[in-house]
Parts: C-alpha cells; sequence; structure tokens
C-alpha cells in the first residue's frame, strides 16, 4: 500500500499556471488542428463513398456557368426596371403585353437574357474546372446590385 | 363558400403555388446542408438525393407557376385602369393610389414585389439543375455546395418577400 499521509495526499505538484492568452493560443491551435483533421478524414470518407457510387468527376465548370447565368438574370431584371423607371421610351418599348405594363417586357428579356447567358456559358466552361471563389464573388456582386436596381426606393430616385 | 373566378386565381397564384414554394423550403434546405460525407451512409446520399431532386424541380416548377400566374393573370386585374365613375375597390392599383395612406401599399409593396418576386424561380432552377446535373457529387464539393445553398436561401427571402406583401395588398385593396 502506498503511503497516502501527509497535507495533500494523491495531489499532483504543479508549476505556475500559464498565462491566458497562452492556453487560449494552445486551444486555437488545437481547435484548428482538430478540424483539419476533421476535413482530411471526411475526404478520405468522400473517396471511399464516391468509389462505391462509382463516381466519376464533373468539373465544376457547369455549376459555375449555372450560378452566373442566375446572377447575370437577376441583374438583367434590376437593370431593366431601372432604366424604365428613368426613360419613358425604355417602359414603353418594354410594354410587350399591354395588361401587364412593361413588367411583361423587363421579365421575358430577363429571362432571355438569363436562359441565353447560361447556354452559352455552360457549353463554354462544362468542361472546365474553374476558380469557384471568383464565380461566388462575380454572383455576389451580380445578386446585390441586381436586388438593389429592383428595390423601389433606388430605381425612384432615377425617375 | 363561393369563390369568383379572379378570387380562384388570386387563391391559385398565393395560396397554392407561392405558399407551397415557401413551405417546401425548411425540407429543401435541411436536405442540401445535410448533404456532408460524415453525415449521410452511401445507401442514405442515394436515398437523399433522389428525394432532393425531386423536390427542387417541384419547387422550381411550384416558382415558376406562381410567377406566371401572377404576372400574367392576377396582376392585369390589379392594374386595369377604370373607366370614369367607377366604383374603385373594384381597381386594386388606382384605389391605393387614390389615397394618400394607401399609396405606399403600390409604390412601395407592390413595385418591390412584383419584380424581387422573379428572383425566385431564377435561383430556384438554379439550384435544381446543380442538384440532378451532379447529384452525389455536391458532397464532395463544399464551395459548389455553399454557393447552392446561398442561392436557395436568396430564393426564399425573394420569395417571402413577395409572399408578405401580396398577403398584404390583397388584404389592404383586394382582387374580387
Amino acid at each position: 500500500m502506498p503511503d497516502r499521509s501527509g497535507p495533500n495526499p494523491g495531489r499532483s505538484v504543479r508549476g505556475p499556471s500559464p498565462e491566458p492568452e497562452v492556453v487560449e493560443a494552445q486551444l486555437v491551435d488545437d481547435l484548428r488542428r482538430v478540424r483539419a483533421e476533421e476535413r482530411s478524414l471526411e475526404d478520405k470518407l468522400l473517396q471511399i463513398q464516391s468509389q462505391e457510387l462509382s463516381l466519376s468527376h464533373k468539373p465544376n465548370g457547369a455549376g459555375a456557368a449555372a450560378v452566373l447565368a442566375g446572377g447575370i438574370g437577376v441583374f438583367t431584371i434590376g437593370f431593366l426596371t431601372t432604366l424604365a423607371a428613368a426613360s419613358v421610351g425604355v417602359r414603353n418599348f418594354l410594354d410587350w403585353y399591354s395588361p401587364a405594363g412593361p413588367l411583361s417586357g423587363k421579365t421575358t428579356l430577363g429571362g432571355i437574357v438569363w436562359l441565353v447567358a447560361w447556354v452559352s456559358a455552360h457549353y463554354l466552361l462544362r468542361n472546365k474546372e474553374v476558380s469557384f471563389s471568383r464565380v461566388t464573388k462575380a454572383l455576389v456582386v451580380l445578386l446585390a446590385v441586381g436586388l438593389l436596381l429592383m428595390f423601389p426606393p433606388v430605381f425612384e430616385l432615377f425617375e | 363558400m363561393e369563390l369568383s373566378g379572379r378570387e380562384f386565381w388570386t387563391v391559385l397564384h398565393g395560396m397554392v403555388f407561392g405558399a407551397g414554394f415557401l413551405l417546401a423550403f425548411a425540407g429543401g434546405l435541411a436536405g442540401l446542408w445535410s448533404l456532408r460525407a460524415g453525415l449521410v451512409t452511401v445507401e442514405g446520399l442515394r436515398d437523399r438525393i433522389m428525394r432532393l431532386r425531386a423536390g427542387l424541380v417541384a419547387m422550381a416548377t411550384l416558382a415558376w407557376l406562381t410567377v406566371l400566374t401572377g404576372n400574367y393573370i392576377v396582376y392585369p386585374w390589379y392594374r386595369a385602369k377604370p373607366p370614369s365613375g367607377a366604383d374603385l375597390a373594384e381597381y386594386p392599383r388606382s384605389f391605393l393610389l387614390s389615397r394618400p395612406s394607401t399609396a405606399e401599399w403600390h409604390r412601395f409593396g407592390m413595385e418591390w414585389k412584383e419584380h424581387v418576386a422573379w428572383v425566385a424561380p431564377i435561383l430556384a432552377t438554379t439550384v435544381a439543375f446543380i442538384a440532378i446535373y451532379y447529384g452525389p457529387r455536391l458532397t464532395a464539393d463544399r464551395k459548389l455546395r455553399r454557393t447552392v445553398v446561398a442561392l436557395f436561401i436568396t430564393a426564399f427571402a425573394a420569395a417571402a418577400v413577395a409572399g408578405i406583401f401580396g398577403a398584404f395588398l390583397n388584404k389592404v385593396a383586394p382582387i374580387r
């Protein structure tokens, strides 16, 4: 039997506790390492699952083309909305179906531009691997500007 | 319990097609969000992708039906010009603009709704295409999956703005 007598039996001897900043930095490092390991394991799991599902690689170009075209479609409708607010001539030109007024032209033309952009980009990019970060940045700009241009307080500034 | 022809189309546009899209959103988002290798088995992935593809195509179809019925069937009744001496209650746009207290419902609410609604079908179609084209490969491409989720949320937000204003406008100046 070990001798447990004494003032603090079983208590380990520790040095001075480290500064909180040091502990925090170590924890952040540990967290990063765990996340990196998690991603690496997820990638391995993906490889196994892809083999099980007999998946061949598909370049991300077709996805990028669809995403960019979606942004272009939204931007076009926004752009036409503001343009129609600014110009009577454009407003009259876009009146393709009188009961619905210029909205018919804005949305139909926006839809045509979206589809043409999509088909063109699809055939250009479908077999390519593209930088998705750049695609995402372009999408954010197109969506933000497009949505802003179809917001009444903004397009009314041009009336 | 009767509905006029106009009321029927308004209900179909907003309460069936539009509300169907909005209600299906949570399921679609959960499906897209959980397309991660660590969360699903191969069998689970096969099953989930099949349901997700069908669900996203149905949602894109609902979004298109909503904007097309809205734009070409309901909206013309909303914006019809009243003949002189007509009861303005039958002409929602003119009714709203006739009073300063309701004019903003048209100038802000309807003007925003009629344009922003079109964002939903465009982005929902993009999301459905990517789910069909890449299928289970979406689990492997984090950036593409995240972009798809962001587009899906944007489509929902646009539809929600249109839906909320549609409900309010139909309360303030109903189409009868």
